[in-house]
């Protein structure tokens, strides 16, 4: 009840008019920044930063918000038209985003994408508010050992969802661990494998990865196949709207993506990226389950372009993103680059983010809380209607696109410290990324291992040292526990189907060819 | 190019609410863009193409490994120190090198491969010679006249051939780039010789 | 695209030009350096966004807007190698006089850790503007109450006793070895765990991975305060904090005085003169409303010190690093 009284004194505050045109400023900005590869609302808060020294705290939290969520949505767009998503939390989404697309339902996929969006941050929001003391209460259980057993379960997740091989997959994430290594080990302060360049000393800049792989690395694959690669001319669009079909395959894997990212978010640096592929693992397991038990396959579209495929890792990067503000708010611990500076505007205004905060600063933190409600619905008001503008962008001549995608991606790494060195990096990733793609090696796990790679090395690092090199550590709690064994059972699943196919596939061989599909 | 011809196209469902054209139009897309390309991913690689991801992986492996023997950790470090974590990834990018190599070599057989013939080189060179001309003309030509020109490479690659239009549309979107981010949010473009002579 | 009309192919001209003119505007003006208040001066945080450098840098760009001092101020970040890169930068500008760049105890230390080739030897040391001091904390529930309760328990298990600070060869590393060494530990061999900032050493205390955390104090202070979940032990100011009920470590008999002291430096090859200027300017700023705001917003202690204050201070300090940082093992 005192929730709903804060939540509703935060609503009344945040809901003038001036406020209204920061979070229209706020959304907009965002959404911009957030379909641009690379430029991620991290940039936008920013350069922001300045400017909001001079609002009022009410404002300033309202501008951050639309931004912040804006950053989020409008990840969605540059994957499902162009397949090169602009960051890491968005890559998931690629995998059946894109496939629709070029099927000519780019609409449909940015529709689906943006109500799942809408819904999961709402959804999100509403419970940082009500049940974030209960989560930060939970986030404390993870010491180095719990995160540890974390990411190895995020390692094994994604390359069970991605790759058509495994052993591609296995290869793709070391190659990205051993890119995560590169620099001052934070463990020790050891220079690691900077061959003499200062510019390598802090690790090959996650930006320049996720640019220079998905982004730059896709305009020279693209570049690469000349006629071979897909004509977006030729793509007939279809209806814009979703179609009552679309709504009713799209609502479950709304709700579980939501639930995924609202239970991954709030864990102190595991990232948007997890819950995402989690959820594109389970629609894809869930619709190949419902094509079985009613014997049609066209319950099961993944692989090419299933909506579910979209809307579950939609919900989920975006309701994280929501559970990222629980360790933020409540125990001052940023666990994205946009999550550290608009720590560090929370300060100015006199918000300290720590276990005591809902009580110290309740008036701030409803009405930041209440900027954020209205940013989801603003952000839903802009972008639907112009999810069948969007689309129109495959209609640009693929020159001035693919143009504007390489000039972006400069942009992008350029901005981050102003350094040509970083440049060369990146041509180098790109290259990288054109060779893996060229040769069928998926690139997301390589992108997950930079991401993740080095949390895993600190956590194990620290876990032991910790326990002063008792390796019990690991495996020290219910939690790691728990999560060792989704892995092994993640780890055997494949093995037994595996089994099983192949005893069906002899017994099918004495039964005759499979049943031609129905027209 | 190779094509799969493996005949699994996409079965044709009527989805309610939707016309039959309608429905048959998104499945010949489907179809198109299903069957433009082999699947990258599964397709086994022929040719001496075989070798290079093994090599690469080898090679990265032998680096973190000589890495893992090489780093010095400070006397008072805790262990395991800053080479360990290389050590395991070079040991198992080996592992993982070698294991391409023998499916690569027991999956010679099998239907269609990927032997990289669709590879076309010239248009990712110039790509590639637009990169470094920008990064190397950034700083002296500046953003407006260096991304204009990174912008018309990569077009040109894709087989624009309308020269001046390119042109200015290249520099309409370096512009626009450099009035968004340099004079709306503050970013620092640099300026090279246009902003010479003040 | 060839069917579009000439009046669309006109007004597309227009509108090109009308980009590329508004851009060639944006590039004259950021390529002016400007005279008096147009001035263009160019602040270079060596840290990223949201870092305490960062902080510093935005808030002086505020301050030197607000007060009308300059209108034209860049804030560049050149984050990496605790503070280096951003040296390297400011140390490559010989003889320009309108770059500054942040600078504090923090990249002292980096420079002896990171075998930067460039030290604070390469550049013209401005002004100390602010500091913030240090505080050794636990967790409300820890046994430890006082410095002397701590220092028995660590003596016992020197080597495994787990303690939580800022990244490594940091301000905070260094307070902790400072700490251990007046307790008679040999810093190197204390069991020290880096993380990347107050947050994470705050949910280390919480959730019981480490026993002690070394950091500033205004991470810490609202988690402290009645009822919070942390305990502060001791603080690292000379005398005791107004409003902050904490003894200092020399009140415990511990003689360790520190502060995360933060100024400004210039490229080097500067004359006297532009030294002085640069002094001015900061000089006015540091003594404007707007900046008493900015240390109440942050709460930042003002020590300012002028140019041969600094450098006296800066040559001291970079000794003392020195020393601990070579005991450290680093």
């Amino acid at each position: 009840m005192e929730t709903l009284v804060g939540l509703g004194d935060g609503l009344v505050a945040a809901l003038t008019p001036g406020n209204l045109m920061w979070a229209f400023l706020g959304v907009v900005l965002g959404t911009a920044v957030g379909v641009l590869p690379g430029l991620g609302s991290a940039m936008a808060v920013a350069l922001l930063l300045p400017v909001t020294f001079r609002l009022d705290p009410t404002s300033a939290f309202i501008l951050f918000a639309g931004v912040y969520y804006g950053g989020m949505f409008g990840g969605a767009t540059t994957s499902i038209l162009l397949n090169t998503p602009g960051q890491a939390s968005s890559i998931a989404t690629t995998y059946e985003g894109h496939k629709m697309a070029l099927a000519g339902r780019a609409a449909q996929a940015l529709g689906t994408a943006v109500i799942g969006s809408f819904f999961a941050s709402i959804v999100g929001t509403l419970i940082v508010a009500f049940f974030s003391p209960v989560m930060v209460a939970f986030a404390l259980n993870f010491g180095p050992g719990e995160y540890f057993a974390l990411t190895v379960f995020s390692f094994v997740a994604v390359a069970a969802v991605v790759s058509g091989s495994v052993l591609r997959g296995v290869t793709s994430l070391l190659i990205g661990l051993a890119i995560g290594v590169v620099g001052i080990d934070g463990q020790s302060g050891a220079p690691r494998f900077d061959f003499g360049s200062s510019v390598m000393l802090d690790g090959i800049n996650v930006v320049i990865v996720t640019v220079g792989l998905l982004a730059l690395g896709e305009v020279l694959y693209v570049v690469a196949r000349g006629k071979s690669a897909p004509d977006f001319a030729a793509i007939r669009t279809g209806r814009p709207w979703l179609s009552r079909r679309d709504w009713k395959r799209s609502w479950g894997p709304w709700l579980r993506g939501t639930a995924l990212g609202s239970t991954f978010g709030p864990i102190p640096g595991s990232g948007a990226e997890i819950p995402t592929f989690v959820s594109l693992g389970l629609e894809r397991k869930l619709a190949a389950r419902r094509a079985r038990r009613t014997g049609d396959p066209a319950e099961n579209e993944f692989g090419r372009g299933a909506i579910e495929g979209v809307a579950g890792p939609e919900a989920a990067n975006n309701s994280s993103a929501a559970g990222t503000l629980v360790p933020l708010l409540g125990l001052g611990l940023p666990t994205s680059a946009t999550a550290a500076i608009m720590l560090a505007a929370f300060q100015q205004y006199g918000l300290q983010p720590g276990p005591v905060l809902f009580e110290r600063n309740a008036e701030l933190v409803w009405t930041l809380l209440a900027s954020l409600l209205i940013g989801s619905v603003l952000l839903l008001v802009i972008n639907l209607p112009f999810a069948p503008l969007w689309a129109k962008l495959l209609k640009l001549p693929k020159p001035y696109l693919y143009g504007g995608i390489a000039l972006f991606s400069v942009l992008a790494v350029y901005a981050i410290n102003a350094s040509v060195a970083h440049l060369v990096i990146l041509l180098a990733v790109a290259l990288l990324g054109l060779v893996m793609r060229s040769f069928g090696v998926p690139v997301a796990p390589a992108l997950i291992g930079v991401v993740l790679g080095p949390i895993a090395e600190t956590e194990f690092r620290r876990a032991l040292a910790a326990s002063s090199g008792d390796p019990a550590i690991l495996v020290g709690s219910g939690i790691s526990i728990g999560l060792y064994a989704l892995v092994v059972v993640a780890a055997l699943v494949p093995v037994i189907a595996g089994l099983r196919r192949r005893a069906a596939a002899k017994t099918a061989q004495t039964d005759g060819p499979e049943r031609e599909p129905v027209s | 190019m190779t094509v799969n011809e493996t005949g699994k196209g996409a079965p044709v469902v009527t989805e309610p609410g939707e016309t039959t054209a309608e429905a048959a139009e998104i499945t010949a897309a489907r179809a198109a863009a299903e069957t433009a390309t082999p699947d990258p991913e599964t397709a086994p690689w022929s040719g001496p193409a075989r070798w290079a991801i093994p090599a690469l992986a080898a090679a990265v492996g032998v680096v973190m490994l000589w890495g893992a023997f090489t780093i010095e950790a400070p006397t008072n470090a805790t262990r395991p120190g800053p080479g360990f974590v290389p050590g395991v990834i070079g040991a198992l990018l080996l592992v993982a090198a070698v294991s391409l190599v023998v499916t690569g070599l027991r999956g010679r057989t099998t239907g269609v491969s990927n032997a990289l013939t669709w590879f076309e080189t010239r248009p990712v060179l110039i790509v590639l010679a637009g990169l470094v001309a920008h990064i190397v003309l950034l700083e002296f030509l500046g953003w407006l006249l260096s991304g204009a020109l990174l912008f018309w490479a990569v077009a040109f690659a894709f087989g624009a051939r309308a020269y001046v239009r390119d042109a200015v549309v290249a520099l309409s979107v370096s512009a626009a780039v450099q009035v968004g981010f340099s004079l709306g949010l503050g970013l620092n473009l640099p300026t090279g010789i246009l902003g010479w002579g003040l | 695209m060839r069917e579009r009309g000439v009046p669309l192919r006109v007004a597309g001209g227009l509108c090109a030009l009308l980009l590329v003119g508004t851009a060639l505007f944006d590039v004259r003006q950021s390529a002016a350096s400007g005279t008096g208040e147009q001035e263009k001066i160019l602040l270079i945080a060596p840290a990223a966004p949201g870092g305490g450098w960062d902080t510093l840098a935005r808030e002086m760009q505020n301050g030197l807007r607000e007060e009308d001092l300059r209108f034209n101020v860049e804030v560049r970040n050149a984050e990496g190698a605790g503070g280096t890169i951003g040296l390297a930068q400011i140390a490559n500008r010989e003889g320009q006089d309108n770059v500054l760049s942040m600078t504090g105890l923090g990249m002292v230390g980096a420079v002896e850790t990171t075998g930067s080739p460039y030290t604070m030897d390469d550049v013209t040391p401005i002004a100390q503007l602010a500091s913030e001091y240090l505080a050794v904390v636990v967790s409300a529930d820890s046994p430890h109450e006082t410095l002397d309760d701590l220092a028995e328990d660590w003596i016992a298990q020197a080597e495994t006793l787990p303690v939580a600070g800022g990244s490594m060869g940091g301000v905070d590393q260094i307070f902790a070895a400072r700490v251990a060494q007046s307790m008679g530990l040999v810093p190197g061999e204390i069991n020290y765990l880096p993380y990347s900032g107050g947050g994470e050493v705050l949910t280390s205390l919480l959730s019981g991975t480490s026993a002690v955390g070394f950091g500033t104090l205004g991470d810490f202070a609202d988690q402290a305060a009645d009822g919070g979940p942390l305990r502060v032990i001791a603080v690292s100011s000379p005398e005791r904090l107004d409003g902050v009920d904490v003894p200092t470590i020399i009140e415990q008999g511990y003689d360790v005085e520190m502060s995360n002291w933060r100024g400004v430096i210039a490229p080097p090859g500067l004359s006297d003169e532009q030294a002085d200027e640069l002094v001015a300017l900061v000089e006015e700023l540091r003594g404007s409303p707007s900046w008493a705001d900015t240390l109440e917003r942050n709460r930042w202690t003002d020590t300012y010190q002028d140019r041969a204050e600094f450098t006296a201070f800066l040559e001291e300090e970079v000794a003392l690093t020195q020393e601990t940082v070579e005991e450290l093992g680093l």
